[in-house]
């Protein structure tokens, strides 16, 4: 019924491994984002919404300045600001994190609609921008397959790819790192020592706020060149499944959202080559049942750090 | 503490969960972006007052902007009181409509197969204000529904995908597989089938009207299996499926609207269903009393749906063809099969 030659030529594809990388990235800073977030100990669920943001302040900047690269540092401005008033809710007032986060999408994704019908009005007709287009790396590009699949992509793919070994250098290498993990895990501790813990959660959800507005961007100027009200659709939740999925380590993460990425493609595919085998609708479930696996102890214990979740007052208890 | 941390995980995960499954499960406060204008000259002592309830944004370019465009006109040549609600999640459904009725609305449309159901549920309870469903078969006193023979549409895309298609490949992107958008679909493969009984279809459905990024890759899946040809029926999410045949270099076939300008080169024809037309004509029917809780069925034969923006590229004879089919089924020579089922 199933022929082998249509499995080989569905998972040995260019295509889908390609699909795969490109759709992972998005995720893959928002995550990272997230990691930096949740290590110094505030629990961002609005990934979703600085992503959503981002994705609209990329096209908005790109269409301002005639330049993705603007649009980027607009994007990467937006999500910052978005995530500043994260940071004030949940570290100077100490309120609960997982409202705030849940409150930042939904400001995210009013405002964002709202903005860019306030700007372009109801147009009958996507409003266009310069995307980033794909500068594959010479040499390396040519390799067989593997050069297709990771060295011919737009230049944020390469850049996210770096910010990995990057991230967990920063985190276990570096005395910074050694501060944010210390807020995270015990944070009285780290204050008595004299580091500040405020600042330092204040960096890091900025930073996380930054992050996943780089991902957005991605998504609207690097895969597409518009922008469409709730086209980030979910993509901040699975970056959160992800760096669950990960264990907050950011090589894990990286694991992780590469299999995220590869189960949109592979469902479509799935459908595109008719294969009855299993109904795409569980492939949709995939990241989520990996993170729930992944939460429940199946993949070695994820400790989330121990702080995480918690305002910390400084004349608190 | 730790404890915290896995309710949270949980609620987390609980959420991505509602998003994967949902068609709108994402909470949209642009539900509360209803708009509502006066018209300037409100003759009559009670206003006459119209409102759509639609499952996606009227940003998206096709099948809400299309209400949206209906809407504008209830409002300038009926001198409609209008108001409408975007984006409204699956959980509001019910709320939308019981709201827009109990603010005394005379017309309140549906704008979907999904909405069906709600409006069965609470139309008994608002005897004074009329309730009509698109692309649904729903009916009761003050329940009409307005179908449009979406396999008709696809049936004419269909065609045109058949007889340009050089690899004799073709695909077709659904947004949901539910009843309204299969039927488009099982019409396009008939269509295909009906010109060139050699081309295999492929199919896929995006589960989403407004992932754009997803429409895309969904487009990409079928032109990596060697489609050459593509027909969206997806909604905004279709938008990312002709981005994916300009990219790729073939061809797409558009739907619902005209959407001819968005990618000039890549785009052979659309296939329109033309809506804003018929919200005039059933508002019409509300404002002189003379609306009938029944099914209405538009189509091919009285010419909401029909070839729109045909690309210079497209051969004489083919173009001759398809419009040739098109007036065949209009005629009733040409049977096409209501198949709401994968």
């Amino acid at each position: 019924m199933i022929s082998w030659d249509v499995l080989v030529e569905l998972f040995l594809s260019v295509g889908l491994l390609n699909a795969g990388v490109r759709l992972a990235t998005p995720i893959l800073l928002a995550a990272l984002g997230g990691i930096l977030s949740e290590r110094s100990g505030v629990i961002n669920i609005g990934l979703e919404g600085m992503m959503l943001i981002g994705a609209f302040a990329g096209v908005a900047g790109a269409r301002a300045f005639g330049s993705p690269w603007a649009g980027l540092v607009v994007a990467l401005a937006a999500g910052g600001l978005l995530a500043l008033v994260h940071a004030f809710v949940c570290v100077t007032l100490g309120a609960n994190q997982i409202v705030s986060g849940v409150a930042i999408n939904l400001i995210a994704l009013g405002l964002s609609g709202y903005l860019f019908r306030v700007m372009f009005g109801v147009t009958s007709e996507p409003v266009r921008v310069q995307p980033f287009t794909p500068a594959p790396i010479p040499g390396l590009s040519q390799i067989p397959i593997v050069g297709e699949v990771l060295f011919d992509q737009i230049p944020l793919v390469y850049l996210a790819l770096l910010l990995v070994p990057a991230l967990h250098w920063l985190l276990f290498r570096t005395t910074w790192g050694l501060q944010i993990r210390a807020v995270g895990e015990h944070p009285r501790a780290a204050d008595t020592v004299g580091i500040n813990v405020y600042r330092i959660r204040y960096l890091c959800v900025v930073a996380s706020g930054m992050l996943a507005g780089a991902g957005g961007t991605v998504l609207s100027l690097g895969q597409l060149n518009f922008f469409m009200e709730n086209m980030t659709g979910g993509r901040g939740f699975i970056a959160l499944a992800a760096l669950i999925f990960g264990r907050w380590n950011p090589w894990g993460t990286l694991v992780a959202t590469l299999l995220f990425g590869l189960a949109d493609p592979l469902q479509l595919r799935v459908q595109a080559f008719d294969l009855r085998i299993v109904p795409f609708h569980l492939l949709l479930m995939l990241p989520y049942v990996l993170s729930l696996l992944a939460l429940a102890g199946f993949v070695g214990r994820s400790i989330a750090p121990a702080a995480s979740g918690q305002p910390y007052l400084k004349d608190g208890e | 503490m730790n404890r915290m941390y896995k309710f949270a995980a949980v609620f987390a995960a609980v959420a991505l969960l509602l998003t994967a499954c949902g068609p709108a499960a994402t909470p949209a406060p642009t539900a509360a972006l209803a708009a509502t204008s006066a018209p300037t000259a409100a003759l009559t002592a009670k206003p006459f007052k119209v409102a759509i309830v639609l499952p996606g944004v009227i940003t998206d370019n096709g099948w809400n902007a299309s209400a949206y465009e209906g809407l504008m006109m209830a409002k300038d040549q009926l001198g409609a009181e209008v108001a409408y609600s975007e984006a409204v999640p699956q959980t509001d459904y019910e709320t939308a409509f019981r709201d827009y009725a109990s603010q005394g609305y005379d017309l309140v449309i549906g704008h979907g197969f999904e909405f069906g159901d709600p409006v069965m549920k609470i139309a008994p309870d608002f005897p004074n204000t009329k309730f009509v469903v698109v692309n649904n078969v729903v009916t009761a006193s003050n329940v009409a529904s307005v179908e449009f023979n979406n396999e008709e549409a696809g049936f004419l895309a269909g065609v045109v995908a058949g007889l340009m298609t050089k690899t004799n490949k073709v695909g077709g992107v659904g947004g949901f597989d539910i009843a309204s958008i299969v039927r488009g679909i099982n019409g396009f493969e008939q269509g295909v089938k009906y010109v060139n009984p050699k081309a295999e279809v492929f199919v896929t459905y995006t589960q989403s009207w407004d992932d754009i990024a997803k429409g895309k890759e969904a487009g990409l899946a079928l032109i990596d299996r060697g489609a050459d040809v593509v027909w969206e029926f997806a909604d905004a999410a279709g938008l990312g499926v002709i981005e994916a045949a300009k990219e790729k270099g073939v061809y797409a076939i558009a739907s619902v609207r005209d959407k001819s300008s968005a990618a000039p080169d890549t785009i052979l024809v659309s296939t329109l269903e033309e809506v804003p037309p018929l919200i005039l004509d059933v508002a019409k029917t509300v404002k002189e009393g003379t609306f009938e809780g029944q099914m209405y069925r538009f189509g091919v034969e009285k010419g909401p749906i029909r070839y729109a923006g045909w690309n210079a590229v497209v051969p004489a004879d083919v173009k001759a063809k398809a419009e040739q089919v098109l007036a065949d089924i209009a005629a009733g020579k040409i049977k096409i099969e209501r198949k709401d089922t994968r």
